[in-house]
């Protein structure tokens, strides 16, 4: 199996591969780092980001393989991806025009796409803290985490030995909010916790440290900043949404808010594909 | 696991991929699209397209729509011309969302560009070369040159540093100097790293370099920042009379409409009619150009307000204002200019001397009370000790350095000294503890030590004195009283004082008193003048300083703030909600070496008194008060980032006058959308009365409703606007606040409006109407005319007979209790083009057949017109004379019935 690290000579695709890393390494992977070539390139400084990561996957006893493609990036990785096989796909996301990290980038559109992969875009924040990371934030509406999300979660956490934190929102109109009472709260967050049990049991198989945490608010998004804000998280893992066709035609996108305020480095993971 | 700042120089630079040179400018750009600009991301992006559609979902739009739906429904049962109705109803709600939506997305724009005004410049190494550019551009990685006074735009790690001490009091609200250093201490912490810089903090003294580790959200800053996200903003005053003025109309259109549809049905008049008669009430109550004009106003008003340095953040704020009864204002830089100025020196000899000239670069003369031969050696001797014992500097690029050191490098270029060429070789550097420095010289073979510093630090260690003949004797018990004194006395007068000293070894032991030096941060020019506008006002100041209760009351004499009592911070500490509630309630209070943390509980306490308060602020602290204040202000040049985000205005220039000229501006957008309301309120009446008339008499309708979409939608729109761009009255800050509870749309302006203006119109247009008909022939009973274009010429009468009795109106309401006379003809531009584009609209109504088509109009001989002159004319009287009564009459407080 391998772990493809998508490079273009950035800081920040530089930093993917080094999650990429961490992750191969916990499953001895083979890293392959990859660049789709294109006019515009800096082929020496892909290199040069290429070596850089080779070193460190030496350091992890990583096995690493350089992959060139050329043509259109989305279709070239997309193929690349179908003939091989991929557990994770990093790639990282940078502001495309109109001042989004996310949409219309070619992150955008690999998530698009029935990857045969599970696909994991980066936005950095902090350069330095792929090498610090002690906590991991993965914020969940009520109990809805896949098994795939979870399963990414807790090998993210395993492979940097971090302690975990699912955060658990509830979003309700203000007038709810202030009309529940504690027991109803407490009642509800309970009910989570069970549903969210064999989670927090596996998590306990796997020696990986794990809070569940609940918050009931009417503006998902800020509660999380709000988190991040109060807290010392190295990395946030959410749950990537397909965009609609005219994403933000009618309301601005939550992941692109997230991805545009975040203060600390965030993945957005895509599962691949059921085939 | 390495974190950031525990990384010797080299991993540093390589984990953040760059070098001493730092980053070049291809770096640089790729780097902005990879971490974005350095700027705090803040609230959502506004979506325009839903903002759009959100027009047609406002009282007045559902509304029209209803009636649209209405003629429609008409039609469907009853052909005729419900559907042209329908589709001109529609019409008009088309043209009423998009020209408020225009005008709401200029304002955002307008607003967008004005906060662009906030940049902070900084110094960065780039490409081996020093760049000065704005704070937005950092990016991680980027190497920051920092110097006293600089403020840290972004996160970064110590790479170099001499004497580098920050005021991280932003960040956790303690102002005492933090040295930091290269060396990061026993931390895992960012925040404890000794080598760490952080975002929104200030270099109090040193210098030093560092290389960006993290920016905009990013930053520790920028993590407390979005913090104050959630708080709820509270519906504004102006939201909330939009809604009562929507309510108030609906409520009066629904009655209207639906008790005529009913007595049309039952007086047997037929649906379609019932319902022509149903939907002309609603049109003619609903004031279209309501949301457009609030808008025009608001923003008009916030653009003459940034003009002033006074930045609105949130339009409906710009209202608030005008309610302001207290304003609770930092002193250092607010009030006073926050340049220290040297006002006072005394010689060691007992000379006093006087120094002219505030701030650091005006010119001023120095006056002795008793010179003699020697005096100005030694007052030379003073002034080169100081200029000596500084790292402030004043050169062409500006200032740069400690206040209390600018002033003594201002005093000593007022005399015309430089500093000579003597070598600096070493400096003991200032702290809290120590509370005094000394730098010293080596002068060819000889070393001199110049020393300042707190009276109680640095006198004990004088053992002589510059005498009265400019020899160094000893400094006797006696001359030390003398000068304890005197330096009680510089403080009785709210003064900072310094002792200047020297010597000639490098020891701060034994040193030579040369003087005092008496300091002080002047009021800013014109606050006096502010402060007693808002006395004018009725508006109460309250100062709010950290600093001693001695200087703050000094300042305040000086500007004539008057206090009752001055309260401190420990006091305050002390006392019970309901004794600070009780003491403000009565008196005027100086709050005095205050926390920022205290801010917020008198916010409270004010506002639980009903006071509509005023807070500036500027630390991160401060920004709960500003977020609690009904108008929060931060500082534009002082201010950190949190507190210009919680804020609703921001000062550019941090000056106090710049808020009075805020609040006149606040008080004029109140009524002059009190004035457009009166005068849209006018044109209901003759919309409304003929239909009524039409109703119970025998007559040819007078107006159809497209006309009344015409006068609402055209006519009046331009001048109504113009009612909304008028400048603030004379006598606008001499009344009290515009009152909490007062309603823009309260019992005066609905009869001044719609009784008393809109009767003299509808009686004008039903003049117009009947004359006009009974010169041709007309005989009351015949409601179906045989000549068309007769009915057609009548109701021209009609719609012009409106048309020109608002354009006098429109003219008259221009003040709201002065002579429009007195005005200035000139004076709103807006208006001329209003009432230009009105003839011309007239004419047009008269003369050109397509638009006569569309609003059932028809050419009238200009010897019938002579009608239309005579109730313009009356109305503008009638209204000019209601103002002169409402100015001199009797009962004049009466006649204000919306003010406290």
């Amino acid at each position: 199996m391998k772990v493809v690290a998508a490079m273009n000579g950035l800081v920040s695709s530089d930093v993917a591969a080094l999650y990429a890393l961490r992750y191969a390494a916990l499953f001895d992977h083979t890293l392959c780092l990859l660049h789709v070539l294109n006019p515009t390139d800096r082929r020496e400084e892909v290199e040069m980001s290429m070596a850089e990561a080779e070193e460190a996957a030496f350091h992890y006893g990583v096995k690493t393989e350089r992959v060139f493609l050329t043509g259109e990036p989305a279709d070239a990785i997309e193929k690349y991806l179908a003939a091989t096989r991929t557990d994770t796909l990093f790639c990282s996301t940078r502001i495309r025009k109109k001042k989004r990290f996310f949409q219309n980038s070619l992150s955008e559109k690999l998530s698009r796409l029935s990857l045969p992969a599970n696909l994991a875009v980066l936005r950095v924040a902090h350069v330095n803290a792929v090498f610090v990371t002690e906590n991991i934030l993965l914020p969940i509406r009520e109990d809805r985490l896949s098994a795939r999300k979870f399963a990414f979660f807790s090998a993210m956490a395993k492979a940097f030995g971090a302690a975990t934190e699912i955060y658990s929102i509830h979003p309700a109109d203000r007038r709810r909010i202030d009309a529940m009472d504690t027991h109803t709260a407490r009642m509800l967050f309970q009910k989570i916790n069970s549903r969210l049990g064999h989670y927090a049991n596996t998590m306990k198989l796997l020696d990986i440290p794990l809070t569940i945490k609940h918050a009931l608010t009417s503006s998902e998004v800020d509660q999380i900043l709000h988190h991040l804000a109060r807290h010392n998280f190295q990395l946030m893992i959410i749950g990537g949404r397909r965009l609609a066709k005219f994403p933000g035609f009618f309301r601005e996108n939550p992941m692109e808010r997230l991805f545009w305020h975040t203060p600390v480095n965030t993945i957005a993971f895509y599962a691949r594909e059921k085939r | 696991m390495t974190q950031l700042f525990a990384l010797d120089r080299q991993a540093l630079f390589q984990r953040l991929k760059t070098s001493e040179k730092g980053l070049d400018p291809e770096q640089v750009a790729r780097r902005l699209v990879e971490f974005g600009a350095n700027e705090l991301a803040t609230a959502a992006k506004k979506n325009y397209l839903l903002a759009y559609l959100g027009q047609y979902g406002n009282f007045f739009a559902i509304l029209l729509e209803a009636a649209a739906l209405l003629s429609f429904a008409a039609d469907y049962y009853d052909p005729g011309q419900g559907t042209i109705l329908g589709y001109a109803i529609l019409g008009a709600v088309i043209i009423n969302a998009t020209f408020t939506f225009w005008q709401e997305y200029r304002a955002d724009k307008a607003m967008e560009e004005l906060l662009k005004l906030m940049p902070t410049k900084v110094s960065l190494r780039r490409n081996g070369k020093v760049v000065a550019t704005t704070a937005h551009e950092i990016v991680p990685g980027d190497i920051m040159l920092l110097e006293e006074g600089d403020k840290v735009a972004a996160d970064g790690i110590l790479i170099e540093a001499t004497s580098l001490y920050l005021n991280l009091s932003s960040l956790t609200g303690e102002s005492a100097p933090v040295a930091r250093n290269l060396l990061p201490g026993e931390t895992q912490r960012a925040l404890d790293a000794k080598n760490m810089i952080f975002a929104g903090t200030t270099v109090l003294s040193g210098s030093g370099v560092a290389v960006a580790s993290a920016t905009g959200n990013a930053t520790e800053f920028g993590k407390i920042a979005s913090l104050t996200k959630n708080v709820r903003k509270a519906i504004t005053p102006m939201q909330r009379e939009i809604v009562h003025i929507t309510r108030i109309l609906t409520v009066i259109a629904l009655l209207m409409g639906g008790s005529f549809f009913a007595l049309g049905l039952f007086s047997g008049k037929g649906i379609m009619l019932a319902s022509t008669f149903a939907i002309a009430l609603i049109v003619a109550n609903v004031p279209e150009g309501l949301l457009p004009t609030i808008a025009l106003s608001l923003s008009l008003a916030s653009q003459r307000m940034a003009r002033h340095n006074a930045l609105i953040k949130n339009l409906d704020s710009v209202e608030t204002l005008g309610s302001v009864t207290v304003i609770c204002t930092d002193k250092t830089g607010t009030l006073t200019r926050n340049e220290m100025t040297l006002t006072h020196l005394w010689l060691a000899g007992g000379e006093q001397v006087a120094i002219s000239g505030k701030g650091y670069q005006e010119p001023g003369d120095f006056s002795l009370d008793r010179p003699n031969d020697t005096s100005e050696d030694r007052l030379a001797a003073v002034l080169m000790a100081g200029l000596l014992n500084c790292r402030a500097k004043i050169d062409g690029e500006g200032l740069h350095g400690d206040p209390t050191e600018l002033a003594l490098v201002a005093a000593a270029r007022k005399k015309g000294i430089s500093p000579p060429a003597m070598k600096k070789v070493q400096e003991f550097i200032f702290t809290s503890e120590r509370k005094m420095m000394s730098s010293v010289y080596q002068d060819g073979d000889a070393t001199r030590l110049f020393a300042k510093g707190a009276v109680e630090a640095l006198l004990p260690r004088c053992t002589s004195c510059l005498a009265e003949d400019n020899s160094v004797q000893p400094f006797t018990d006696a001359a030390r009283e003398a000068t304890l004194a005197q330096a009680k006395e510089f403080e009785s007068q709210a003064l900072r004082v310094l002792v200047i000293a020297r010597n000639d070894k490098a020891s701060e032991e034994g040193l030579t008193l040369l003087g005092l030096a008496a300091i002080m941060d002047l009021p800013r020019q014109g606050v006096s003048e502010a402060v007693a506008t808002c006395k004018a006002a009725g508006i109460r100041t309250m100062m709010i300083t950290g600093d001693n209760p001695r200087t703050a009351a000094a300042i305040a004499g000086q500007i004539g703030m008057l206090h009752d009592r001055v309260i401190t911070g420990p006091e305050l500490e002390t006392m019970g909600d309901e004794q600070l509630e009780e003491i403000l309630a009565k008196e005027t209070v100086l709050f005095a070496r205050m926390a920022s943390s205290q801010k917020l509980r008198i916010a409270t306490a004010l506002q639980s008194l009903d006071e509509v308060v005023a807070m500036t602020g500027d630390g991160v602290n401060d920004a709960p008060a500003l977020k609690k204040a009904d108008i929060g202000i931060a500082m534009g040049l002082s201010g950190s980032e949190v507190a210009k985000e919680a804020a609703d205005m921001v000062l550019l220039d941090d000056n106090f006058s710049s808020i009075v000229i805020a609040i006149e501006e606040g008080r004029t957008v109140y009524f002059n959308i009190k004035k457009f309301v009166t005068y849209i309120l006018s044109h209901n009446a003759p919309e409304l009365v003929p239909y009524i008339l039409q109703f119970f008499l025998k007559i040819p309708l007078p107006l159809s409703v497209i006309q009344i979409i015409s006068i609402d939608l055209g006519s009046d729109m331009l001048p109504g606007l113009a009612l909304g761009s008028e400048r603030p009255e004379k006598n606008i800050m001499n009344q009290p606040p515009v009152s909490r509870k007062g309603k823009i749309l309260d019992r005066e302006v609905f009869l001044r409006g719609y009784f008393f203006l809109g009767l003299i119109e509808a009686t004008a247009a039903m003049a117009a109407f009947l004359f006009f008909l009974l010169l041709h022939g007309w005989q009351y009973g015949t409601v179906v005319l045989a000549d068309p274009l007769l009915h057609r010429q009548a109701m021209t009468m009609t719609l012009l007979g409106v048309i020109s009795c608002q354009m006098f109106n429109a003219w008259t309401m221009r003040s709201w209790e002065f002579s429009a006379f007195s005005l200035g003809f000139f004076s709103n531009r807006l208006m001329l083009w209003a009432m230009a584009v009105n003839l011309a609209w007239a004419w047009a109504l008269l003369n050109v057949a397509a638009v006569q088509r569309v609003f059932n109009t028809a050419h009238v001989p200009l010897t019938d017109l002579w009608i239309l002159l005579l109730f313009p004319i009356l109305l503008f009287a009638g209204h000019e004379l209601y103002k002169w009564l409402r100015c001199h009459g009797k009962s004049r407080s009466t006649a204000q019935p919306d003010r406290a």
